[in-house]
C-alpha cells in the first residue's frame, strides 16, 4: 500500500511522453550506472585501490591504459581503474547524505516561513540569504577545514552550503500556495495548521523539491571534488575523484594524461547525470502548471 | 433565535508602502464601512451589489478570515470578533463557506473523495474507513454517481459543475449551522445553475441550516433569498423580504439594480431608471450619501452633506427620499 504510493507516480512519470523525458531517461541511466559501480566495487574492481599493483620496478612511473590497468596506474602503482569505482562511493555517499540533509532542514523551514510570513519568515530569510550570498565552495571549504578532513564531515560542510537552496524555493511555492483559494477553504473547513501544511502543502511543493534535488545533487558532485581536491575529503591513500584530480597535477605536466583525464571524466558524467535528471523534471512540471 | 449578528461591521486596508507612509500618501480602503443585520435560524439572506461593494469581504470577515478593523460580530450568541485562531477552529465546521471559484478551491493533487472525506477526520468525527463511507453518500447526494468512480478522481478530471458539488459535499458534511456561499454559481455553465441552487437548498432545508448568499444577479437572489440585503461601496443601503423588495425598491440603486437586470419579475412594472458612472473608489468614499454623485434623485444639498442612516422596521432604507414612502 505504502510502496505502491511511491512507486505509482514513478512509474506513470516514466510510462507518460513529453518533450525532454530523454533527459530524465539519460540522467537516470547515468546515476544507476555510477550507483551500480559504488555499490559493486568490491567485485568488479581488479586490485586494492590502496595497494600496489604493479611489480616494485613498474611502480616508480604511471602505467598507460592497458589490459591489465583499464585507465592506467599513478605514480605510485595504484590501479586507476579501481580507485575510480571506489571513488563513486566517497562522492555519492558525501553528495547524497548532504543533499537529504538539506532538503530535510530547508523544506520544513521554507514551509514555516512562507506560511506564516511575518517575523519568523524575515529572520530565517535573513538567516539563509546571508548563507547564500556566500560562493558555494569557500563556505563548504571553510566549514570543512574547522570541521577536518573526513567524508561525513564534507557532507556537513556540503548540506550547510545547499539548506538555502531548497528553502527558497519551498518557501516561493508556500508563499503562492498560502494565498491560494484552496488554503483558504482549508483553513475556513478549521483545519490545524499542521494538517494545512504537511498534508496538502507539502504535496503541491514536491516535484519542485525533486528538480531542486536534482540540480542541487549535480552543484554539489561539483563542490565536492573542489573540497576533495584540497584534501578535505578523505586523506590520502584513500581514492577520491576530486582528490585524485590533485594527486595527478604534475603527471599531466609530464605527459601522463590517464591520472587526472578519468576522475575528470567521471566527475563530470555524474554531475551532468543528476543535472540531466533536473532539468528531464522540470520539463514535465512546466508542462504540468501549463495544464493546471 | 439569531445564528449571527453583525454590528457596524467595519474593514479598511491601508494601501501604500513605507514611503508612501513616510511622505502621507497612505490610501485607506473602506471596502467595508459599517454593515449591521441579523440572520435567523433556517433563514437565507442575499448580499446583491455590483462588484467593489464589500459583499465578498463582509462574507469573508463573518467567517474570520479576515480580521475586522471594528464592529462586532456574534455567532449563536458567541463574540467571535476577536476570538484566538485556536478557540475559532472548534467553531468553524458549524460555518462553512464556498467559493466563487470552483477550479482554485480544490487541492489539485488530492482526490475528490478524500477532500470530502476529510474534514470528518480532521474534526475527529470519524475515522478514514467511516469518512470514506460518509463521503461516497455524499457524492451520491450531490450527484456525482457512480461515487466510487468519482471518489477516485482528481479535480482536473472534473467539470466546474462537477467541481462546485465536490466543494458543497466537503462543506455539507460537517452539516453546517451557517453557509456563506460566495456566487457558487457565477463561474458555472448556465445550465447547471438552478440545479446547483437547488442542491443548496435541499441541503438547507434539511439541515435547518441559515444562510448568506452573496450574488450580484437578483434572479438567484430571488430563488434562494427570503430576505435581500442591497450593498454599496461597503454599506448596505437596503434590507428587507426579498419579493417585497423586488417589486418595490425603497433606494434609488435597488431600483436601478433591477431595472439593469434582465426582466426577472414577470408582468412586473419595470422601472426605466437608468444611473450614470461606475461604482466610486472605494478610497475616496463620497461626502453625504456615498451614491449622490450617480443618483438621479439627488438634491444637491442634504443628500450631498449628510449620510442617510438606515431606517425602517422589516423594511429598511438608507435614503433621504425614500422611493416607498
Amino acid at each position: 500500500m505504502r510502496l505502491s504510493r511511491v512507486l505509482d507516480p514513478v512509474v506513470s512519470l516514466l510510462r507518460e511522453r513529453y518533450e525532454g523525458k530523454w533527459m530524465l531517461l539519460a540522467g537516470l541511466a547515468i546515476v544507476l550506472f555510477f550507483a551500480a559501480m559504488a555499490i559493486l566495487a568490491p567485485y568488479i574492481a581488479p586490485y586494492d585501490p590502496t595497494q600496489l599493483s604493479v611489480p616494485l620496478e613498474k611502480a616508480l612511473e604511471p602505467q598507460p591504459p592497458s589490459w591489465d590497468h583499464p585507465m592506467g596506474t599513478n605514480k605510485i602503482g595504484y590501479d586507476m581503474f579501481s580507485r575510480i569505482l571506489y571513488g563513486s562511493r566517497v562522492v555519492l555517499y558525501v553528495v547524497i547524505t548532504a543533499s537529504l540533509f538539506s532538503l530535510a532542514v530547508g523544506v520544513p523551514l521554507g514551509l514555516v516561513s512562507g506560511y506564516y510570513s511575518g517575523k519568523v519568515d524575515r529572520i530565517l530569510s535573513i538567516i539563509m540569504d546571508s548563507i547564500y550570498s556566500f560562493p558555494g565552495i569557500i563556505l563548504a571549504i571553510a566549514i570543512a577545514s574547522v570541521l577536518g578532513p573526513s567524508p561525513s564531515n564534507a557532507a556537513i560542510a556540503l548540506a550547510v552550503v545547499y539548506v538555502p537552496t531548497y528553502y527558497r524555493m519551498v518557501r516561493g511555492q508556500t508563499l503562492k500556495l498560502t494565498q491560494s483559494v484552496f488554503v483558504e477553504a482549508l483553513r475556513s473547513l478549521g483545519y490545524p495548521t499542521r494538517v494545512i501544511l504537511l498534508r496538502h502543502i507539502l504535496p503541491n511543493t514536491a516535484p519542485v523539491i525533486l528538480v531542486v534535488f536534482g540540480l542541487g545533487a549535480a552543484d554539489a558532485i561539483l563542490t565536492e571534488a573542489g573540497l576533495s581536491f584540497f584534501g578535505l575529503t578523505v586523506t590520502a591513500p584513500n581514492p577520491d575523484w576530486g582528490f585524485d584530480l590533485y594527486n595527478g597535477l604534475d603527471d599531466f605536466r609530464n605527459g601522463y594524461w590517464w591520472t587526472i583525464f578519468f576522475p575528470g571524466l567521471a566527475i563530470m558524467l555524474l554531475a551532468l547525470g543528476f543535472a540531466l535528471i533536473g532539468e528531464g523534471l522540470s520539463e514535465r512540471l512546466a508542462l504540468r502548471l501549463e495544464r493546471e | 433565535m439569531a445564528i449571527l449578528e453583525v454590528e457596524d461591521l467595519k474593514k479598511h486596508f491601508t494601501q501604500g508602502d513605507l514611503i508612501d507612509r513616510l511622505l502621507g500618501r497612505v490610501r485607506i480602503v473602506k471596502a467595508v464601512d459599517g454593515v449591521s443585520f441579523k440572520l435567523n435560524r433556517g433563514e437565507t439572506l442575499a448580499l446583491v451589489g455590483e462588484s467593489g461593494s464589500g459583499k465578498t469581504t463582509t462574507g469573508k470577515l463573518i467567517l474570520r478570515l479576515l480580521e475586522p478593523t471594528s464592529g462586532r460580530i456574534v455567532f449563536d450568541g458567541i463574540d467571535i470578533t476577536r476570538m484566538r485562531e485556536g478557540e475559532l477552529r472548534r467553531l468553524r465546521p458549524r460555518m462553512q463557506m464556498i467559493y466563487q471559484d470552483p477550479y482554485a478551491s480544490l487541492n489539485p493533487r488530492m482526490e475528490v473523495g478524500k477532500a470530502i472525506a476529510e474534514p470528518l477526520v480532521v474534526h475527529g468525527r470519524a475515522s478514514w474507513s467511516e469518512a470514506r463511507r460518509e463521503a461516497l453518500e455524499m457524492l451520491e447526494r450531490v450527484g456525482l454517481t457512480p461515487a466510487r468512480d468519482f471518489y477516485r478522481r482528481k479535480p482536473i478530471q472534473l467539470s466546474g459543475g462537477q467541481r462546485q458539488r465536490v466543494v458543497i459535499a466537503r462543506a455539507m458534511i460537517l452539516k453546517p449551522d451557517l453557509l456563506v456561499a460566495d456566487e457558487p454559481v457565477s463561474m458555472i455553465d448556465v445550465s447547471m445553475r438552478t440545479s446547483i441552487l437547488k442542491l443548496l437548498l435541499d441541503f438547507k432545508r434539511e439541515y435547518n441550516m441559515s444562510m448568506i448568499m452573496i450574488t450580484h444577479d437578483l434572479a438567484v437572489a430571488r430563488l434562494v433569498a427570503d430576505r435581500t440585503a442591497v450593498m454599496y461601496l461597503g454599506k448596505i443601503v437596503e434590507i428587507g423580504p426579498t419579493e417585497d423588495m423586488l417589486h418595490n425598491p425603497g433606494h434609488p440603486y435597488t431600483e436601478a439594480l433591477i431595472a439593469a437586470a434582465p426582466t426577472i419579475v414577470r408582468g412586473a412594472r419595470k422601472p426605466s431608471l437608468r444611473i450614470r458612472g461606475e461604482i466610486a473608489d472605494p478610497s475616496r468614499i463620497p461626502s453625504g450619501c456615498r451614491f449622490h454623485p450617480r443618483c438621479p434623485y439627488s438634491d444637491g444639498s442634504k443628500c450631498v452633506k449628510e449620510e442617510p442612516q438606515l431606517a425602517g422596521d422589516s423594511r429598511m432604507v438608507a435614503c433621504h427620499y425614500p422611493l416607498t414612502r
